[in-house]
């Protein structure tokens, strides 16, 4: 009996070729869609999942609220946190932290330099707690005590070549002190879809002992409530519930932190919370992040466009069997006669749409295989080789089960439900309520291809104004030079002002200035101030930025009121800039009343010389926040250099035989600040690029369904035609009663996709600070589309029928 | 074999009862060979559908082989038409996807026999109407006469007891025709019970008796 379903739903599909092609070229596309999109989601889920613990490990984080009010969201916190929290709490069965440490580092043996970013300060512990796994040297010793580095294999091979590593030496800056470490462990390169880029890590103790060099005795790295640097991850007992556990920290930070001194004078709160180890790739954004994390948001609503692109394909499946249903009829009647139970029927179109998705399916497994290297390479992760997680692919038959199923059931129903009686009298007529499906069904697709493409204009939008907004200051042809980190203050300051000037003697070099951060940079400097004056104002928190005399001019940042520094006043160590935000939040009336006004940090009082207009320190997904400027002369993150555009590559040259002329300790890296600024963009511009390849694909699979349909549409009306065109019909008359139903259907589906999208993305807007208005004409111009597109698909259809000689089409009656 | 009492068939037209049988009442028996002869419209088809168990009544009973056939429900009666009832058609009605050997098997598949079973069954079948070599042809490579000589063999290979057809020679020419009667004159010889529906006299000769219909009603 199966095998006689299988082989009449073979020969169906064969023999209704056109429409198994279309259905197949939909299911496929949809299909293929489905899984690239399950895969990027697979990885982005996969973040942190090697880690076999992962279940018991969390992140703490901190909010700081000033006034009550929530001021600073960081990612990282005390130190003294993590060892409180294991002494107090039973279900706290470990802790690990981690701080940021990058530098120079000298092969000992050698003498060759490397300057090497993402490593950490990191406890013993973070071994076991982050899942880091030791090829080399002892896993349950490597990092206790001082003065001790492990590191990663492709580092290993960086600093000694070939061989072993550990017993070596490497001398290291991190924290502008030079110290000798002894490599005790190689680390396997730590995976890339974990929330942190692991390169190397220093021993925790030896922050302490740098401190203590430095003449700190207050071992503030074991016992600090202030310095919020620090990553710190608890290892929970198996069985903790850690909503439960995160309810006991309010209490926690009332005992150790709330009630210190400090934070009671100046109406500070601090409350930790915790995030799952596996959930900060995904849903943790605040300050201090130690990578830029992916977004869940657009995770979640590219699931949702997977799920609709298949439905689509899904829907076209429905509707073209539904439709031909009359062609199935008399089949299904004489099958009846013949002895057929209803079951049999539906078993037998079950097997039928069943073939039909299997074959879709291996097609699709195949292009799938094929492009994964192309859509990864153009979404930018290196994911290949995860291809699908099992759990995706479990997910994936699931929903390819349930929507062969589901589109297979409702059509195997209309079609096995036919009476033969009223098939063999010939009185057989579609229903109207498949009819009425049929409709719903044609709207929820157009729909949906609405609301993409309306979604992917409205994303290039703002990814547009982002762009093209005025900054507040001179971005051009700005060469970014970071700061030789590694050199030690004293050696440092001496060369700093020569390197400048004799660079400022090259013709095409207009201007070179220092500061502690740079335009596209988040600002991590921050500071809790308070406006002097007679009504006792708030402290309010000011990121900072510390400039040398020629930044404000390099920048051509827009003074409002007051000057900026200069080297004419003595004083201006103790003068500061503020920006309007600051100026606003600081309670100064105006921006002429700020200047005079001092502001207070602790115990130091400074006074605002001048006002900046504000401008965009970060992309403009970010607010402008109050920022206070400071001269620094002794700055040097980043130098800003102004080049002219001829001849750049010689003076590109020029900058880096001077820096080695002035700084030979340490090899020069620079980039464009244009380039490095639009960084911040590349993400959603990737959005809107996924978002609009979708967007497409959906549409397209849309109108394979409106071209089976119109097709048969035609079909079953071609004698109709014929009659019309012999009483004097015109082709325009003709092709309007042709589309003129589907046209109505469409216009349905414009009207219910315009609340659907805005809805959706002015809650996508949000996330943004400096945003677009959705326009009406959005949706105008996206419902153009889908109406030209499937007037297009119809016409294409009709036009056979319109242009043929009635009297044929008569004849065959 | 079967016996109709006071049986009636209508339709509601606009609100009103139209009446297609009226009171009509048979009684057949087994080895009879009947034909049903009447003007168009006059409600044949009906009656070959009602006794057939393709269609309800809307009055009377009908008893066939001893089972009341108007109290029985749906599965009972499929049970019931698709073990003892063979249906030929004027169009055919063969399966366009199935070849004729497939075609003709259908009918046991649907009546879950072995397969080994089924074979010789559709061998024997296709040897005694003698189209074994068109076996792996479809529908659409036949012409009208062979592809009824299909559909009946497909009717028979139940080995039902009662065999209804519905103009089974309205598509064929008078040759054809004459083939296909003389193939129910031998099947009846042979004890199947055939009860057919005919505008031609000559093939109504063919039969044992004659009903005539005349607007839903048995002329006497
Ligand atoms: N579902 C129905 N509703 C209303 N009238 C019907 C229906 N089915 C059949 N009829 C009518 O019943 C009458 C008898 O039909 P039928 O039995 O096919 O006649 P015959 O086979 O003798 O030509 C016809 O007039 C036909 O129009
Ligand atoms: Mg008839």
């Amino acid at each position: 009996m199966f095998k006689n379903y299988w082989k009449t739903a073979f020969r169906n599909i064969i023999k209704r070729k056109g429409y198994s092609l279309l259905n197949i070229a939909g299911l496929t596309i949809g299909m293929t869609c489905c899984l690239l999109i399950f895969h990027y989601v697979a990885y982005e889920k996969s973040y942190d999942r090697f880690n076999k613990q992962a279940g018991n490990i969390v992140r703490l984080r901190l909010d700081t609220y000033q006034n009550g009010v929530l001021a600073w969201k960081s990612a990282t916190i005390y130190p003294a946190i993590g060892p409180a929290l294991k002494k107090d709490y039973p279900e706290v069965q470990n802790f690990c932290r981690l701080m940021d440490a990058e530098g120079l580092f000298i092969n000992e043996a050698t003498n060759a330099k490397f300057n090497e970013t993402k490593g950490y300060f990191a406890d013993q512990s973070s071994i076991g707690i982050l899942g880091i796994e030791l090829l080399e040297g002892t896993a349950g010793e490597a990092l206790t005590g001082p003065n001790k580095i492990v590191i990663s294999e492709t580092l290993a091979k960086k600093f000694f070549g070939s061989g072993k590593a550990v017993g070596k030496r490497v001398s290291g800056n991190a924290v502008s002190r030079l110290v000798s470490y002894e490599v005790t462990g190689v680390m396997k390169d730590y995976p890339v879809n974990s929330h942190l880029d692991i390169r190397y890590l220093l021993s925790y103790p030896t922050l302490g002992s740098i401190l203590r060099l430095g003449g700190d005795s207050s071992n503030a790295t074991e016992t600090s409530f202030g310095w919020y640097d620090f990553y710190t991850y608890l290892q929970l007992r198996p069985g903790t519930d850690p909503d439960q556990f995160e309810k006991k920290l309010p209490d926690f930070c009332n005992r150790y932190i709330n009630n210190n001194q400090w934070n009671k004078t100046n109406n500070r709160k601090a409350a930790l919370h915790i995030i799952p180890l596996t959930d900060i790739h995904l849903h943790s954004n605040y300050n201090q992040e130690a990578e830029v994390n992916g977004n869940g948001q657009a995770v979640g609503f590219l699931f949702l466009v997977a799920i609709f692109i298949i439905g689509i394909a899904w829907i076209n499946y429905i509707n073209l069997s539904t439709a031909r249903s009359v062609e199935r009829a008399r089949e299904v009647g004489v099958r009846k006669v013949l002895g057929a139970a209803r079951s049999s029927l539906v078993y037998q179109f079950l097997a039928e749409s069943f073939l039909l998705n299997l074959f879709s399916f291996l097609l699709s497994l195949l292009l799938f295989y094929l492009l994964l290297p192309s859509f990864d390479h153009f979404v930018g992760k290196d994911a290949t080789g995860i291809g699908l997680t099992s759990r995706y692919w479990q997910l994936f038959m699931a929903v390819f089960i349930g929507g062969t199923l589901l589109s297979g059931i409702y059509p195997a129903f209309v079609l096995s439900g036919f009476q033969p009686i009223k098939v063999l009298k010939g009185i057989f007529k579609n229903s109207s309520g498949g009819l009425v499906l049929r409709k719903g069904l044609i709207v929820v697709q157009f729909m949906t291809s609405v609301v993409l493409i309306a979604g992917t204009i409205i994303v290039y939008q703002q990814v547009t104004f982002m762009r093209q907004q005025q900054l507040g200051f001179n971005i051009d042809q700005t060469l970014i030079v970071e700061g030789a980190g590694s050199i030690p203050d004293s050696l440092y300051n001496p060369a700093a002002e020569p390197f400048k000037t004799e660079l400022l003697r090259q013709s095409n070099i207009k201007s070179v200035t220092a500061s502690s951060s740079i335009m596209g940079d988040e600002i991590l400097w921050t500071n809790s101030f308070k406006r002097i004056g007679p009504d006792n104002p708030s402290a309010i928190t000011l990121y900072i930025l510390g400039v040398d005399y020629d930044f404000i001019s390099a920048y051509g940042l827009h003074l409002l009121a007051g000057r900026s520094f200069s080297k004419d006043y003595g004083t201006d160590a103790r003068s500061v800039l503020l920006n309007e935000e600051a100026v606003r939040q600081l309670g100064f009336g105006s921006t002429s009343q700020a200047i005079g006004g001092k502001v207070k940090r602790n115990r130091d009082t400074l006074t605002v010389c001048g006002v900046v207009a504000n401008y965009h320190h970060q992309g403009l997904q970010k607010a402008i926040e109050p920022m206070l400027i400071l001269l620094t002369n002794e700055q040097r993150t980043y130098y800003s250099v102004k080049v002219s555009t001829d001849r750049l590559p010689a003076t590109i040259a020029h900058i880096s035989s001077t820096w080695n002329k002035y700084f030979p300790a340490h090899p020069i890296s620079y980039s464009f600040l244009d380039e490095k600024f639009d960084q911040q963009y590349k993400a959603d511009e990737l959005f809107g690029k996924v978002f609009s390849i979708f967007a497409f694909l959906a549409i397209l699979i849309a109108s394979f369904g409106l071209l089976g349909l119109s097709a048969y549409n035609v079909l079953q009306r071609t004698k109709e035609i014929g009659v019309r065109k012999v009483l004097g019909a015109n082709s325009q008359q003709i092709l309007l009663l042709l589309s003129k139903d589907f046209l109505k259907l469409i216009l349905v589906a414009l009207l219910l996709a315009i609340p659907v999208c805005w809805y959706i993305m002015y809650h996508w807007l949000q996330d943004f600070a400096f945003r677009i208005h959705i326009a009406w004409w959005v949706f105008a111009i996206a419902g153009c589309l889908a109406l030209l597109i499937a007037l297009a698909t119809i016409v294409l259809q009709s036009m056979r029928a319109v242009l043929e000689n009635p009297v044929r089409s008569l004849r065959t009656e | 074999m079967l016996e109709l009492k006071h049986i009636s068939k209508w339709y509601n037209v606009g609100g009103k009862p139209t009446f297609i049988l009226k009171d009509i009442n048979l009684k057949i028996n087994d080895g009879e060979f009947v034909s049903i002869m009447g003007p168009s419209g006059s409600g044949k088809s009906t009656l070959l559908h009602i006794i057939g168990m393709l269609d309800d009544a809307s009055e009377g009973e009908y008893n066939f082989m001893d089972q009341a056939v108007h109290t029985l429900r749906e599965k009972q009666r499929s049970q019931l038409y698709k073990q003892h009832i063979g249906f030929v058609f004027q169009a055919y009605h063969l399966i366009d996807e199935l070849t004729v050997y497939e075609n003709i098997e259908t009918p046991l598949i649907y009546q879950n026999i072995k397969s080994s079973e089924r074979k010789a069954m559709v061998a024997d079948i296709l040897d005694r109407f003698q189209i074994v070599g068109k076996k792996d042809l479809f529908p659409t490579q036949l012409s009208g006469g062979q592809q009824q000589l299909v559909g009946i063999a497909r009717a028979l290979i139940a080995k039902p007891r009662l065999l209804l057809a519905d103009e089974p020679t309205g598509n064929l020419n008078s040759r054809q025709g004459e083939e296909i009667m003389d193939l129910f004159k031998q099947l009846n010889k042979d004890g199947v019970t055939i009860i057919q529906v005919t505008h031609s006299e000559k093939n109504a000769g063919y039969g044992s008796h004659i009903i005539n219909l005349l607007d839903g009603r048995v002329e006497q």
